[in-house]
């Protein structure tokens, strides 16, 4: 067995590779320790075979041990191998005994959705963890899982979850289909399989939410919606998805049920300014200044006064000051974060409007966007508004008013033209109707 | 599921105004607009109301599908056609006044026809999407209208210079016989009804439109509003100096608080979604009447991704709004509206008859084998 394995990996110095003899039988071992818990090995081969060898029990233990299975194809030898188990090979059978090397023990902390009272606990980069995760919040025997493996090198682990009695059944099927066409190299996030399964590479929107939160998975799930796990990812796919549940926190759920009716409120407010703002500005200044009050008017125009060139291209300026300063506090390591943030916001804040760069309005406008932007619960989401912004602007800056109203009725269209996974994106009241739709029939 | 009916008919008696409905009541607001609002509301509902109860013969079929069943397919093709032309043209003449409004309003001295461009680019795109997107798409656009819709009634209502003393006088001239483009101009109102034709495709068996009898009230409200209140504030004489009456009488309102000040402004925002709604829906509707015409078509409320068909044909129609605008002119764009109302109503009727008679027709084709079908049943007891 050692001389095929040994060729199948053209010598790999990583891979070890023993005969062991006790005196009274050969053992032959090869395994990855990188990959392998040492200790576990140890424990379960190297002690029963050395100083408390009894031949029969070896044997039974071979035969009956649950994490020990015969595995006599050669061929998927390297496999096991790559996945972390141990081979073994005694009296001239192959044994693979199961011991991945596990670096996650406990739940992560949420980082991106953080939550105040709700639960602090998120997903891991282990799909075991991720699953006994799941399985504690959503504890029935409805649920369903699907291994499979997707990606010709990585071979990434891939699990289905749906609730069997609730689960819609023509988007798993389209689910199914399209993780079926898909033939990717490696995957590495859920965003990329997200990506690959959304098929609509062009989209505006994102069709499937990623999140790393298990209790939200677990009530998607109870709301018969499918979610898919990947092995090495922080973050769940779960579709089909609505629009509505982009701009929703977990929160909402934990706070008494008017506080978090006006916190969305708010939150759809923000959505709606940190698009149009900009788009509105260009408006007020260059196109429809008697749109507003005429005082309001004034004062926008007042305070360009020293701005020397046509209200688009400060705009420009200043969201293109803002986009990178927010690029950069996310890429920059944390201890050279800060040092951007403060050096950003001393520019955006005071130099730039004193420089007679930029109107000191648009200053405000600039951080409405920002702070607006980060209102949106969802990352992928609001990467959308962010870009959805510059369709206005550019709307606006050739047609002013008008153009900004129509781009909304454009995106309203778009959005319920959009379909997940066969579900429509935007629409309201279709639980309802599709319930009277049922007592019809 | 039956509100999405209700959507129809509130955004195309809400273009009226587009249309040159009220203009056209208040040049005759002393010789018959007042009783042809009256005689509307009776035509109107009879309207509304027989067409619904026929439509219930067919569930799940458009006018198209219903078309066949009953006629050959050149037949088929030519109505087809013609009902086609009838709606497109409504869309043209409301893209032109659109287009002539919002330059007009919001930015005069831009090129006309760059604003064109844009409503028909917009309307392409949306008029070019599934039938059942274009009906969720009325629904959002329907609740972000409504807030501005109320809000621009009460300051009409609450406005101290809106002259009750006016309406009421214009009210009194009730006896005056209604002329044909009277009718046809207070029947607009409830046009909405024929969304039908081919929404219903979308509505399953056994699904009723209910609150039938909201039609009357629906329609006397809006041709009341959009008659009474321009005259309550311009008074009975000044009143029919405007051609654009709704959007001057909007101006005539302002607003003490807040980021805006002139009511125009909101008003032009909620016409111009209408518009755009109004336009989409055409649009879609005249694509799916040509798809429709060709005899082995199967309709497909729910398509993805949008063929390549629906943006051609649609592209054509976008052309037709600008061939018309080459031509048209405020004089020539008037005229050629108020043709339109009279011949659509005269439409309206012909298809009410043919529709009434395709119902029964389905019903004793379809009640023999019902009646069969029971007796079975019952022998099998």
């Amino acid at each position: 067995m050692i001389e095929q394995v040994r060729s199948r990996f053209g010598d790999a110095k990583d891979l070890v590779s023993e005969v062991m003899d006790n005196g009274y039988a050969r053992l032959e071992l090869c395994f990855f320790p990188a990959m392998c818990d040492v200790d576990q090995i140890k424990d379960a081969i190297l002690v029963p075979f050395s100083y408390r060898f009894d031949p029969d029990e070896f044997r039974r233990m071979l035969k009956t041990g649950l994490t020990f299975l015969k595995s006599d194809e050669p061929k998927k030898w390297p496999e096991l191998l790559l996945k972390g188990c141990v081979l073994l090979q005694y009296e001239d059978k192959v044994y693979s005994f199961l011991a991945i090397r596990k670096m996650q023990k406990a739940p992560g902390d949420t980082e991106v959705e953080a939550s105040l009272q709700g639960p602090q606990s998120a997903f891991t980069e282990d799909l075991d963890m991720n699953m006994n995760l799941v399985r504690l919040r959503y504890n029935s025997p409805n649920l369903n899982a699907e291994l499979m493996e997707k990606g010709e090198i990585s071979r990434t682990r891939i699990m289905i979850l749906f609730d069997r009695e609730k689960v819609d059944r023509t988007s798993l099927d389209e689910l199914r289909k399209r993780l079926e066409s898909i033939k990717p190299q490696l995957i590495q996030a859920s965003g990329q399989l997200a990506m690959y399964i959304g098929n609509a590479r062009f989209s505006m929107f994102p069709i499937t939410l990623q999140t790393e939160r298990p209790d939200r998975v677990a009530q998607l799930l109870q709301r018969g919606k499918i979610a898919v796990l990947v092995d090495g990812s922080r973050f769940a796919i779960t579709l089909p998805v609505r629009f509505f549940d982009f701009m929703h926190a977990m929160d909402d759920d934990y706070e008494p049920f008017w506080m978090g009716r006006i916190i969305i409120l708010f939150r759809y407010l923000g959505m709606v300014l940190s698009m149009t703002l900009p788009a509105l500005y260009i408006a007020a200044c260059s196109y429809n200044p008697e749109f507003f009050r005429v005082q309001l008017a004034f004062s926008i125009d007042g305070s360009r006064a020293a701005v020397p060139y046509p209200s688009f291209v400060e705009v420009f300026i200043m969201l293109f000051m803002i986009e990178a300063l927010i690029e950069a506090s996310i890429r920059l390591p944390r201890f050279v974060g800060s040092t951007a943030a403060t050096v950003g916001g001393l520019i955006l804040g005071q130099a730039a409007q004193q420089a007679g760069l930029v109107s000191s309005i648009m200053i405000i406008v600039t951080s409405v966007v920002a702070i607006s932007n980060f209102v949106i619960p969802n990352s992928s989401f609001s990467y959308s508004i962010r870009a959805l912004k510059y369709v206005f602007v550019l709307v606006a800056t050739f047609y002013g008013m008008v153009g900004i109203i129509v781009t909304l009725f454009l995106i309203v269209v778009y959005l319920c033209h959009l379909r997940s996974f066969g579900q429509p994106y935007l629409a309201v009241n279709m639980q309802k109707d599709q319930q009277k739709r049922e007592q019809s029939r | 599921m039956y509100r999405y009916f209700y959507y129809h008919v509130f955004y195309i008696g809400m273009m009226n105004v587009m249309l040159f409905v009220p203009h056209i009541l208040i040049k005759h607001r002393f010789d018959g607009a007042v009783s042809g609002i009256l005689a509307g509301i009776v035509i109107g509902t009879v309207l509304t109301v027989g067409t619904v109860y026929c439509y219930r013969q067919f569930p799940e079929l458009g006018l198209p599908e219903i078309l066949k069943r009953y006629f050959p397919d050149w037949i088929v093709a030519a109505l087809l056609y013609l009902s086609c032309l009838l709606w497109l043209a409504g869309g043209v003449l409301g893209s032109y006044t659109f287009a002539q409004t919002m330059g007009l309003f919001f930015n005069p001295d831009m090129n006309h026809y760059q604003f064109l461009l844009l409503i028909i680019v917009s309307s392409v795109f949306a008029g070019s999407r599934s039938t059942r997107t274009i009906q969720f798409a009325n629904e959002i656009l329907f609740w972000l209208c409504m807030p501005l819709l109320l809000f621009i009634l009460f300051k009409a209502f609450s406005s101290p210079y809106l002259s009750w003393d006016a309406i009421r006088i214009v009210a009194g001239y009730v006896a005056g016989p209604p002329s044909l483009t009277l009718l046809a101009a207070s029947t607009f109102f409830y046009t909405g009804y024929l969304n039908l034709t081919l929404f219903n495709r979308l509505y399953p068996a056994k699904f009723r439109i209910k609150r039938l009898w909201s039609i009357p009230l629906l329609g006397a409200f809006l041709g009341f509003v959009s008659f009474f209140i321009p005259i309550g504030l311009h008074g009975t004489m000044g009143v029919e100096q405007y051609i654009y009456l709704w959007s001057v009488t909007a101006d005539s309102m302002s607003l003490k608080y807040g980021f805006i000040q002139r009511i125009l402004f909101i008003f032009l925002i909620m016409f111009t979604l209408l518009s755009l709604m109004f336009m989409m829906n055409v649009f879609h509707a005249c694509m799916e009447y040509i798809k429709a015409s060709h005899p082995r078509h199967k309709p497909q409320p729910e398509q993805l991704p949008v063929p390549k068909t629906n943006w051609i044909v649609c592209s054509f129609f976008g052309a037709a709004c600008f061939l018309f605008s080459l031509w048209a002119n405020e004089g020539r764009s008037q005229w050629a509206t108020e043709l339109w109302l009279i011949v659509r109503f005269l439409f309206e009727l012909g298809s009410f008859v043919l529709i009434i008679v395709l119902a029964l027709l389905e019903k004793r084709r379809s009640s023999p084998s019902s009646r069969s079908t029971t007796s079975s049943a019952s022998s099998g007891q």
